[in-house]
């Protein structure tokens, strides 16, 4: 039978926008009736619903800006949707470049330390030390911190290290464009390993033939909205098609284009919801309880005296 | 109470996590100075030499001995039960701020992040007491039997003043300008508290706001563990109740802060 790996269902990510760092600071505490009607929100992803089974390997495809980090970052669990459910089941291991690892400790010390962070026990790091600095290809490197690291050095480690916490679910977010040729056919190598056992991956690339052969699905994000998603075919072709026609259009047009869009995820103000046990109330009673409390010790010090 | 029992839950949850994470901020923050974790007494002892030099050697007049314990050692309590609150509230602040290279990265509990800076302080002001212990034992200053004072300054400090960092770590994400104020608020309390003045010479007006000083409180109790002849901890019923009234007050706002902006956290930083 087969499992769901990533639901989404119903997912907004909304940002506030606001005009001046006053505004920005008052909002906090109070709003009133005509700035609550007049707030609006930027709507980065909206009412996106997909399922994704097991062993799918999902491309992402979408114009700068149109949401595939925020939509990586949710599946990630970085950041909590505005509205709606995410369900992921299984571990997650997000490959941004050098993503999570510390500038002052060395190549060793950052592979304990972002293993660590993915719950890894002491005994269980050891097993996979060796073959993590073996992957990573970085030779005397690996001594120094990481402060001295090239771009592309950086992104090898933590491509090293990400593949080796073997997740269930794996997100690699434009990693592999740094690293040489001979680098990235590693990664590509292993990415297939990672997907003949069965696991999910997402994938962000702009080189859409890199995704071509990585993946069997697509989705395609279009300004916050999900304009298509499917087999990767269908999705590749619908999506160069969109290019190529926006391509063609003039700068100019260009610009009013995205503008337009942008123009149209800029809606209602959209709220996230609270915990439940987070209440005002509840706060507002305890304060006033502590200030009483305050004044019949202040009461007792003044007789005292 | 449900986010009082959420917060212990997660602390459960990651106390390997805790313990392991502090000595990789240790050798983060060490790796590049030549004497290392040698500073972490090296810091304290200098700031208040420099004290010393200026309260205790006659520039503003000759400092007499407090309750028979000499200056320089009610200097040093001071100072390094001070520090200890200090970096504590300041540190503990900004915790999760100092750590967005890691929050907007993976997914990960704020309110460890706390818990990490905490246990660092701990351990730095346990190593700095060493030399104090040392000092009392050496001159017999009290019955040994008033060391166990120090846990319940540990235990005291850590509660106070890890309420006041939920709230503050929350803010300072919130509102980075907070982070200015808090250092002009820690020397104010500085000052208020009796770190350099002792409490024999002071004001009567003074005394009584001493009194209700949740930092004086925790100083004299350090200075009481080590310096001080009298058996019992310092201050009177009053004052223990107030203490943690206050504490619990301070702990219960914290959570609430924390926990409605936790799931944001990560908007406001980008």
């Amino acid at each position: 039978m087969m499992t769901y790996k990533v639901v989404f269902e119903n997912v907004t990510k909304a940002f506030e926008v606001k005009n001046s760092n006053f505004s920005k600071l008052k909002s906090l505490f109070y709003r009133s009736k005509r700035e609550r009607e007049n707030a609006k929100s930027f709507y980065a992803l909206n009412n996106i619903s997909f399922v994704v089974e097991e062993g799918d390997s999902v491309g992402i495809f979408g114009l700068n800006g149109s949401g595939k980090s925020t939509l990586l970052d949710l599946i990630g669990g970085v950041t909590q949707p505005t509205k709606g459910k995410i369900t992921v089941n299984g571990t997650i291991s997000y490959v941004a470049i050098s993503a999570g690892l510390e500038n002052d400790l060395t190549g060793l010390e950052n592979i304990r330390y972002k293993c660590l962070m993915h719950g890894l026990n002491n005994r269980e790091i050891d097993e996979l030390f060796d073959s993590i600095v073996e992957y990573s290809e970085l030779g005397e490197f690996i001594n120094q911190p990481l402060r001295v690291y090239s771009s592309g050095m950086r992104s090898k480690l933590g491509f090293a290290i990400a593949i080796h916490m073997d997740p269930d679910i794996l997100i690699i977010d434009e990693a592999l464009s740094v690293g040489d040729k001979t680098f990235a056919n590693k990664c590509l190598e292993s990415i297939k390993g990672f997907q003949e056992r069965g696991k999910t991956l997402f994938f962000v690339s702009h080189s859409t033939g890199t995704t071509a052969k990585m993946c069997n699905k697509a989705i395609w994000l279009h300004f916050g909205e999900m304009k298509s998603e499917g087999t990767i075919e269908e999705i590749i072709h619908e999506y160069e098609s969109f290019v190529e026609g926006f391509n063609q259009l003039t700068k100019e047009e260009q610009v009013q284009f995205k503008d337009k869009m942008m123009a149209s995820q800029t809606k209602p103000l959209l709220k996230m919801p609270k915990l439940e046990a987070v209440s005002r109330r509840t706060l507002l009673n305890a304060t006033i309880l502590y200030i009483i409390f305050m004044l019949a010790t202040l009461y007792h010090t003044w007789v005292v005296i | 109470m449900s986010l009082f029992r959420m917060f212990l839950k997660e602390q459960r949850e990651n106390l390997g996590l805790i313990w392991k994470l502090n000595i990789y901020d240790y050798k983060t923050m060490y790796s590049r100075q030549y004497l290392g974790p040698i500073w972490i007494i090296l810091m304290p002892v200098m700031s208040a030499l420099v004290l010393w030099l200026v309260f205790g050697l006659g520039i503003r007049g000759v400092r007499e001995p407090v309750q028979d314990i000499p200056f320089i050692m009610h200097l040093l309590t001071g100072i390094f039960s001070f520090g200890f609150i200090s970096s504590s509230i300041t540190g503990g602040a900004s915790a999760i701020l100092d750590k967005q290279n890691l929050m907007t990265k993976m997914k990960f509990p704020a309110s460890v992040l706390i818990s990490i800076k905490s246990l660092g302080n701990i351990m730095n002001v346990t190593i700095v007491t060493s030399i104090i212990l040392i000092v009392s034992i050496w001159n017999g200053y009290t019955d040994p039997i008033t060391y166990i004072g120090f846990f319940y300054f540990l235990f005291a400090t850590v509660c106070f003043t890890y309420a006041i960092a939920l709230t503050l770590s929350a803010t300072v994400v919130v509102v980075r300008d907070v982070k200015n104020i808090l250092g002009a608020f820690i020397r104010l309390a500085f000052f208020m508290s009796p770190v350099i003045w002792s409490l024999e010479s002071a004001n009567p007006l003074m005394q009584v706001i001493t009194a209700y000083n949740p930092f004086a409180y925790l100083i004299m109790t350090y200075r009481y563990t080590f310096l001080y002849e009298d058996l019992y901890i310092y201050g009177g019923a009053t004052q223990h109740i107030y203490f943690w009234t206050l504490t619990i007050f301070l702990f219960y706002i914290g959570l609430h802060v924390h926990y409605r902006f936790r799931n944001r956290f990560v908007d406001y930083m980008r």
